[in-house]
C-alpha cells in the first residue's frame, strides 16, 4: 500500500510539474490587470475574462488563427497524402534502395531550419511567394514531410505481407491495396501522424516570422510574439492567447487518443 | 474446374542486400508437372524446400524467372493473380482486421462490382455451410483460431475460383482442431470440385488429403504420386523417410544384416554400399521368437509409446535406434530384451551414395 501510495504521489509531481507552466498561463489569463506582477495572490480574487475579450476582438488575432489553421490543415493534407504513398511504396512495394532512400529522408530532416533560411527566403522570394500562406504550407510541407514517411513507413511495415496478398489474390489493385487495406488497417499510426503534423505547423515560429509580413499571412505564434508594445508587456493578453491557440491541439490529441491507443491491427494473425 | 501445367518453371531470388556473401537462391528448379482438373493436389516437404514458392508461383504472387506455366491450355505466366481467378488461404488467416466476418467474406464480390443483393446471398450461402451464420457481424479479433480459417476458407470460396490454393492453412490451429478442419477441407473440395493446391510440411495431412501429392527437397520435386503410391513404393530414401508415422527404419546394411540375419541372402556383398528401410508396423516385437516366422537378433526395449490403438517401442540395438510395433497383450517393459519378428519382403533397399532405390533380389547360393 505504500509502495502504491509513494507511486501516486510521485505521479501527482511529476504531472504538476509537467503542466505547471500551462496552469500558470491559465491563472495569470483570469487574472485582473492589478494582480498580474504582485505575488501573492496566486488566485486571482477578482477572475476576470476582460483579456480574452480583448483577445478575441482583436481582428488581427483572428487573422492570424485563420491563417494557422489553414497553413496546419493544408500542410496535414500534403504530408499525409504524399507521405502515405512514399511510405507505401517504402515499406511494402520491394524497391530497390528503399533503405538508403529511408536514410536520405532521414538525414535530410537533421538540417537545422536555421541553416536553411536564405536560400529558403530567396527561393520563397523569387516566386513571389512572400507573406503569403501558400510560401508557409509549401516550407512546412518539406519539413513534416520526412517525418510522416518515417512514421508510416515503420507502421505500414509492421502489417503482415500475408495480407496484402490476400488483398491481392482476392482482387485488389496495388492501389486498392494501399486505401482498401493499408489505410484502414493503419488507422492509429496516420493519425500519430496528424497529430505531430498538424501541432508542427501549428508551433511553428522562425520560418514564419521569417516569412510573412503583414496580417495576410501571419500565424498565431508571431501574432502573439509581437503583442507586446514598446513600453510595456500584455502579461494577460498574451496568457490569453496562448491558451486560446492550445485549446485546437488539446481537443485534437484527446479526440483521438482512444484511437491511437486502439490496436486496430488485432486479430488479423493469430497472435 | 481448371487442369493446371508447369513446364520447367524455376524462380530465382536475388540475393538480399544487406547480406555480403549471399547468393542467388534458386527456390524452384525446373519444376515440370500437371495437375489434373478437379484434383486436390499437394506439395509436401520440411520447410525451404520450395513448397511455398511453387504456390506462390501457381497464385501469381511471384513471377517465374524462366518456364511456363498453364491454366486449360493458356499461359498465365505474365497475369497478376487477379487475371488468373486464384483463391488462396494463408496460414496466418490473413483476414482484413478493420473489416467485419460480413464484409471480410464478401471482398472479392465488392472489388468485383457485384450487386449487393447478390453479395448477400452468396455470403449467406457459404457461410451457412461453414458454420459461420452468427459470426457475420463481429471483428476477426473476436473469433477463434478455427472460426478465422474458416472465415477465410469461406472468402475463397465465395466467388468460385479457377483454381484454390491453400499455404500451410492448418498450421497455426491445436491438434484436435487441426483434425475437425481437416475434414472440413476435404468435404468443401468434395462438393465443390475445384482444382485445389495444397501446401503443408505435415505429411499425414498431405496423405488424408490429397488425391496426388509431391514431395519437394531443394526446389526439385522428389516423387510425385498418389498416397498409397508413395508410401508403398518410395522411389528414394528421402521419401521413404519423410513420409509415414511412426518414421520408417533406415538402417546401414551392415547393421541390418546383423540385426535380421536373413537380410544376408539380399544384401550380399553390397553392405556398404546400402542403407535397409522397413516400417516399423511391419516389425513385430516380440519376448520370445516363435518357430516358422523369420525373427531377428535381441535388442533392448528403450522406451514404450501407447498411442492407443497401437503400441511402440523404441530398441536399442548397437547404438541405433529401431521403432517397432507392440503387439496387443505383449506386455513389453523398458530394458527388457526382445526380439523382432520380419518378413524379408517387407524391406526395401537404398543406394547409399545417390539415395535411390535398388531392387536387391534373393542371391543365389
Amino acid at each position: 500500500m505504500v509502495k502504491r501510495g509513494a507511486m501516486y504521489l510521485l505521479l501527482l509531481v511529476v504531472a504538476l510539474f509537467c503542466t505547471w507552466p500551462i496552469l500558470w498561463q491559465f491563472i495569470t489569463s483570469l487574472k485582473p490587470e492589478a494582480e498580474l506582477i504582485s505575488l501573492p495572490p496566486v488566485l486571482p480574487n477578482k477572475p476576470t475574462i476582460s483579456h480574452y475579450q480583448s483577445v478575441l476582438l482583436e481582428s488581427s488575432f483572428i487573422a492570424a488563427l485563420k491563417n494557422s489553421f489553414l497553413v496546419a490543415i493544408f500542410t496535414t493534407l500534403i504530408s499525409l497524402a504524399f507521405g502515405g504513398l512514399a511510405a507505401f511504396a517504402l515499406a511494402k512495394l520491394n524497391l530497390i534502395g528503399s533503405s538508403l532512400f529511408l536514410a536520405a529522408i532521414l538525414s535530410i530532416s537533421m538540417f537545422p531550419p536555421i541553416a536553411t533560411i536564405s536560400p529558403l527566403y530567396v527561393l520563397v522570394n523569387s516566386f513571389g511567394l512572400r507573406d503569403t500562406v501558400l510560401a508557409l504550407v509549401g516550407l512546412y510541407s518539406t519539413f513534416s514531410l520526412p517525418l510522416s514517411v518515417w512514421i508510416l513507413t515503420s507502421f505500414f511495415k509492421s502489417v503482415p505481407d500475408e495480407l496484402l496478398q490476400a488483398a491481392r489474390v482476392d482482387g485488389c489493385s496495388t492501389f486498392q491495396i494501399f486505401y482498401k487495406i493499408m489505410l484502414p488497417v493503419c488507422m492509429p499510426g496516420l493519425i500519430a501522424t496528424t497529430i505531430l503534423v498538424f501541432i508542427f505547423s501549428w508551433n511553428e515560429f522562425l520560418l514564419a516570422l521569417t516569412f510573412s509580413v503583414t496580417e495576410a499571412s501571419r500565424t498565431v505564434p508571431v501574432a502573439i510574439a509581437l503583442f507586446p508594445g514598446l513600453h510595456e508587456v500584455p502579461w494577460g493578453e498574451i496568457s490569453a492567447a496562448s491558451i486560446v491557440v492550445t485549446a485546437p491541439i488539446g481537443l485534437l490529441v484527446f479526440m483521438f487518443q482512444r484511437k491511437i491507443v486502439a490496436g486496430l491491427t488485432a486479430g488479423s494473425v493469430k497472435g | 474446374m481448371t487442369r493446371i501445367r508447369l513446364n520447367n518453371v524455376s524462380k530465382q531470388f536475388a540475393p538480399t542486400t544487406n547480406k555480403a556473401n549471399s547468393e542467388v537462391i534458386e527456390a524452384v528448379r525446373k519444376l515440370s508437372l500437371e495437375i489434373q482438373s478437379g484434383e486436390f493436389f499437394t506439395f509436401v516437404g520440411p520447410s525451404g524446400c520450395g513448397k511455398s514458392t511453387a504456390l506462390n508461383l501457381i497464385a501469381g504472387l511471384e513471377h517465374a524467372s524462366s518456364g511456363e506455366i498453364l491454366f486449360d491450355d493458356n499461359s498465365v505466366s505474365q497475369l497478376e493473380p487477379k487475371k488468373r481467378d486464384v483463391a488462396m488461404v494463408f496460414q496466418s488467416y490473413a483476414l482484413y482486421p478493420h473489416l467485419t466476418v460480413f464484409d471480410n467474406i464478401a471482398f472479392p464480390l465488392q472489388l468485383r462490382k457485384v450487386a449487393k443483393p447478390e453479395q448477400r446471398s452468396a455470403v449467406g450461402a457459404i457461410a451457412s455451410k461453414l458454420g459461420l451464420e452468427n459470426l457475420l457481424e463481429r471483428k476477426p479479433k473476436e473469433l477463434s483460431g478455427g472460426q478465422r480459417q474458416r472465415v477465410a476458407l469461406a472468402r475463397a470460396l465465395i466467388r468460385r475460383p479457377r483454381v484454390f490454393l491453400m499455404d500451410e492453412p492448418l498450421s497455426n490451429l491445436d491438434a484436435r482442431l487441426r483434425l475437425e478442419m481437416r475434414a472440413v477441407i476435404r468435404r468443401i473440395f468434395l462438393e465443390e470440385m475445384i482444382t485445389t493446391v495444397y501446401v503443408t510440411h505435415d505429411q499425414e495431412e498431405a496423405m488424408v488429403l490429397s488425391d496426388r501429392l509431391a514431395i519437394m527437397r531443394d526446389g526439385e520435386i522428389e516423387q510425385c504420386g498418389t498416397p498409397l503410391d508413395m508410401y508403398e513404393n518410395p522411389r528414394t530414401q528421402f521419401v521413404a523417410e519423410f513420409i509415414g508415422n511412426p518414421p520408417v527404419n533406415m538402417l546401414k546394411a551392415d547393421i541390418a544384416a546383423r540385426l535380421f540375419p536373413a537380410l544376408i541372402s539380399r544384401i550380399g556383398d553390397s553392405k556398404s554400399s546400402v542403407n535397409a528401410a522397413i516400417r516399423p508396423n511391419l516389425l513385430t516385437a516380440v519376448k520370445a521368437p516363435v518357430s516358422g516366422k523369420s525373427s531377428s537378433d535381441t535388442a533392448v526395449a528403450k522406451l514404450i509409446e501407447m498411442t492407443g490403438p497401437d503400441c511402440w517401442v523404441h530398441l536399442d540395438y548397437e547404438g541405433v535406434i529401431i521403432r517397432a510395433r507392440v503387439p496387443s497383450g505383449a506386455d513389453i517393459s523398458a530394458g527388457e530384451h526382445v526380439h523382432l519378428e520380419y518378413s524379408l519382403d517387407d524391406f526395401i533397399f537404398f543406394e547409399n551414395a545417390s539415395g535411390l532405390r535398388v531392387e536387391l533380389t534373393a542371391v543365389e547360393n
